[in-house]
């Protein structure tokens, strides 16, 4: 775009860019969010359980059939399948591990044989919903949380939760059930449903007409050859990040709007889903506080029934274990798979590093936040902001050379490699000398 | 009137004159029939007038029924402007190295007759002023033009960068109106260059691209926004320059079933080769050499060119004079913090080549 003006390219912008774009964000949504708020409201109309449950089904097929078309059945045919084997491993105590094989083997199928990439891909994020849904319902049956398993008609209401089945979040089955009783329509709903949808078409906006265009024409940097590639990839990379926020906090809304997504303590009920925290993840404390800002149901998720359950294999197997977890739930991407294999290695080696560096300066250097009662020496001096600010700085990079190669569909092997080599490697470099540096002071 | 004359003369005369008005009524631009003015007119900076663009249309060389669609369309005559711009300066582009290097002068006597120069003149006024009309439409400055809006949830695309599929419908359309092309012409002649207009409205087109970009959960397409996206002009006249390059002789055949006069594609062999695609540009007669003064140009004498590669070809042999000349360009440049670049200036002498008068 450098032959166009300034001025030039922000007439084209506003006429070009900004004004499609939200029209098409809206004209793509604006049914689901229809149906939730019918879904919402039928709900308080007294119905029995039995039809709150059977109306949200019949709401998440239509939404399904809306953005998938017919290749919806291979969702239906994965829930089915999880129910089937919740079923006949009614009596059993280790549904949970189960259940995820089966899941596995199904998605591994999927992607290997049953059809084409782009197809498989575009349903990619609602499998993945469902898979995380019943991997949850069977491990909480294990434990108790959930004493029995539900009845059919229960199950497909909280697979097929019309506010969650499309753009997320996981919720947990207990969520869906409190959410059922369906509670008081209220100002402070209304808001945030509003409001979310609101930062989610901001967000779509930043993600086609502002990143793409940041240097120079937003931010007047000119950059030479090296400079202007690094540029370019952390354009890229807040494109994909806002193209995520979009996603998330449309899925904020329509889990507000469907009637979930609250918090109640002592009859005060609070509207206050979160799924993404983009202020965490533009300006990052520590990568690890990347990963769990990006999305936090799923990171839940993720410390609840992979993390945890892996620990007693040791902490640094149960990293690997939990991005590889990850990276399966997303498809057999050689991309997602290497990213995020690459971002659990920084995570691990950055929180050893700074637990290390925070034990032997006693100061407040730890990968996360220290709560404002920590029995650190050293809590505000100039230093410990230096060596804090410095981890900020890398994790600047690292998101910058992570996603900088996210495309509208998936490249091929070489591709990733080829943007990596680009930038020379410089992460898994950068990780590497860290982790000598973390050697030589243990 | 014409009681003096023989009795064969009138009719005669009757045919020159409708083969003048049908070449002199058909066209715009570089294939007008008067000299062409592409420098902003006296009302380029004025505040914008209602009424404005009516002394524009007045201005411009413009058939009655050209003028009339000017003074409707209220965007038309500043579209107008910009599409000779466009094309003028495109052509001087892909013709810097040859013989004919797009010189107006003998442009008049070009358009009469069939040169592969003329069907290039030809599209690349039809793909300038096609480029241009859509990007007007996009940007609003023509009223009358509409993106449809039509339903469809997921595979509706929209526009960016000037241009939805939509525009470029509607310029093609109001283009051939503009133009006056017919539907069926029997005249060889008119088939041309109806079919030259067309290699240029196709070369816009060939140059709408889609984008879309993917937003769902982790990076599936859930949902995707996308727009179309027109290519500079400066890849469709590349384009035009190779179709130039590549452009076909045709000669007129009857079809002994109908009767009518068609295309034919070049004669080898005794075996005549089928009508010309319609990506091909097309000619009747070889072109003239260009090296020397004639109706059709000024010759390449005094032409500047390149001393290894240009010179042999473009002086016809002539040779070439050799002169020195000092130049200024910026050099040491560096990029000044925060937001401007500064440079200094030297100075360098160099060699330049034109080619020697006959």
């Amino acid at each position: 775009m450098g032959s166009l003006s300034r001025q030039a390219f922000f007439q084209e912008l506003g006429s070009g860019c900004l004004l499609p774009t939200v029209q098409q964000g809206l004209e793509q949504v604006w049914q689901l969010l229809l149906i939730c708020l019918v879904c919402r409201l039928s709900w308080r109309l007294g119905l029995p359980n039995f039809l709150k449950h059977l109306s949200t089904v019949v709401g998440g097929f239509y939404t399904l059939y809306l953005f998938f078309e017919l290749h919806m059945v291979w969702v239906v045919l994965l829930s089915l399948l999880c129910y089937l084997i919740l079923f006949l491993c009614r009596h059993s105590s280790s549904r949970g591990p189960f259940l995820s094989i089966t899941i596995l083997i199904y998605l591994l199928l999927g992607e290997l044989h049953m059809m084409d990439t782009t197809t498989w891909h575009k349903m990619r994020g609602s499998q993945m919903v469902v898979a995380m849904k019943a991997v949850s319902l069977a491990f909480d049956l294990d434990k108790g949380i959930v004493d029995k398993v539900p009845s059919p008609v229960e199950f497909m209401g909280y697979i097929y939760f019309v506010g969650t089945v499309i753009f997320g979040p996981w919720i947990s089955f207990n969520s869906y059930m409190d959410a059922v009783e369906s509670r008081k329509l209220s100002v402070s709903w209304f808001m945030k449903s509003v409001i979310s949808c609101v930062k989610s078409q901001l967000c779509l906006l930043i993600s086609n007409c502002v990143a793409p265009y940041l240097f120079p024409y937003f931010i007047p940097v000119f950059g030479n050859k090296l400079l202007r590639k690094w540029l370019q990839a952390y354009e890229n990379s807040l494109s994909f990040h806002f193209s995520n926020y979009f996603v998330s906090f449309l899925g904020e809304t329509t889990t507000t709007l469907a009637g979930a997504g609250f918090t109640e303590e002592k009859d005060n009920l609070k509207w206050d889903m979160t799924i993404a925290k983009p202020l965490y993840v533009e300006f990052p404390r520590s990568m690890v506080e990347v990963v769990t800002s990006w999305n936090l149901p799923m990171s839940r998720w993720l410390n609840t029934y992979v993390f945890r359950k892996a620990l007693r294999y040791g902490s640094f197997t149960a990293i690997i274990m939990t991005y590889t977890a990850s990276a399966l739930l997303h498809g057999l991407s050689f991309h997602i798979g290497a990213v995020l294999l690459t971002l659990g290695f920084i995570t691990y080696i950055e929180h050893v590093l700074r637990k290390r560096l925070s034990a032997i300066l006693n100061a407040c250097v730890l990968s996360k936040r220290c709560p404002s009662d920590c029995k650190h020496r050293h809590k505000k001096e100039l230093w410990v902001y230096l060596i804090n600010g410095t981890f900020s700085m890398l994790a600047l990079l690292h998101l910058t050379y992570l996603g900088s190669d996210f495309r509208p569909q998936d490249g091929v092997a070489s591709h990733t490699i080829q943007k990596w080599t680009q930038l020379s490697w410089t992460s898994h470099w950068l990780t590497f000398a860290l982790w000598v540096f973390y050697r030589l002071i243990l | 009137m014409c009681t003096g004359l023989p009795r064969t003369a009138c009719p005669l005369r009757l045919i020159a004159l409708c083969i003048l008005l049908s070449h002199a009524a058909a066209y715009f631009g570089l294939t007008g029939r008067e000299p062409l003015v592409f420098l902003p007119g006296p009302f380029a900076n004025e505040p914008t007038n209602g009424k404005a663009h009516l002394k524009q249309c007045e201005q411009m060389t413009l058939t009655r029924r050209q003028k009339r669609l000017c003074r409707r369309e209220p965007g038309l005559a500043e579209t107008l402007r910009e599409s000779v711009r466009l094309s003028l300066l495109e052509c001087r582009y892909q013709f810097r190295n040859e013989r004919w290097n797009c010189s107006m002068d003998g442009r008049g006597s070009l358009l009469k007759r069939g040169f592969k120069e003329t069907a290039f003149l030809l599209a690349v006024s039809s793909a300038a002023l096609s480029h241009a009309l859509a990007k007007a439409c996009s940007s609003g400055r023509m009223e009358r033009c509409t993106c449809d809006d039509s339903p469809g949830l997921q595979h509706r695309e929209a526009w960016q960068w000037g241009v939805c599929g939509d525009n470029l419908k509607y310029s093609t359309k109001f283009l051939k109106k503009f133009l006056g092309q017919k539907r069926v012409s029997k005249d060889l002649r008119a088939q041309i260059d109806a079919h030259n207009i067309n290699v240029g409205i196709r070369a816009v087109k060939s140059g709408l691209k889609t984008t879309c970009k993917c937003h769902g959960v982790s990076g599936s397409c859930a949902v995707r926004t996308c727009w179309k996206q027109l290519s500079p002009f400066q890849d469709t006249g590349h384009l035009l320059k190779y179709r130039y390059d590549t452009a076909v002789r045709v000669h007129s055949v009857t079809n002994s079933a109908t009767g009518e006069t068609e295309l034919a594609g070049p004669r080898r062999h005794s075996i005549t080769l089928p009508r010309p695609r319609p990506t091909e540009l097309v000619f009747l007669e070889e072109s003239p050499s260009f090296c020397r003064p004639s109706r059709y140009s000024p010759g390449t004498a005094g032409r500047p060119c390149s001393k290894d590669t240009s010179c042999s070809s473009l002086c016809c042999g002539r040779g070439y004079n050799t002169a020195l000349r000092l130049t200024t360009l910026s050099c040491h440049c560096q990029v000044r913090w925060c937001c401007h670049v500064e440079c200094q200036t030297c100075l360098r002498e160099e060699e330049v080549y034109t080619c020697k008068k006959h």
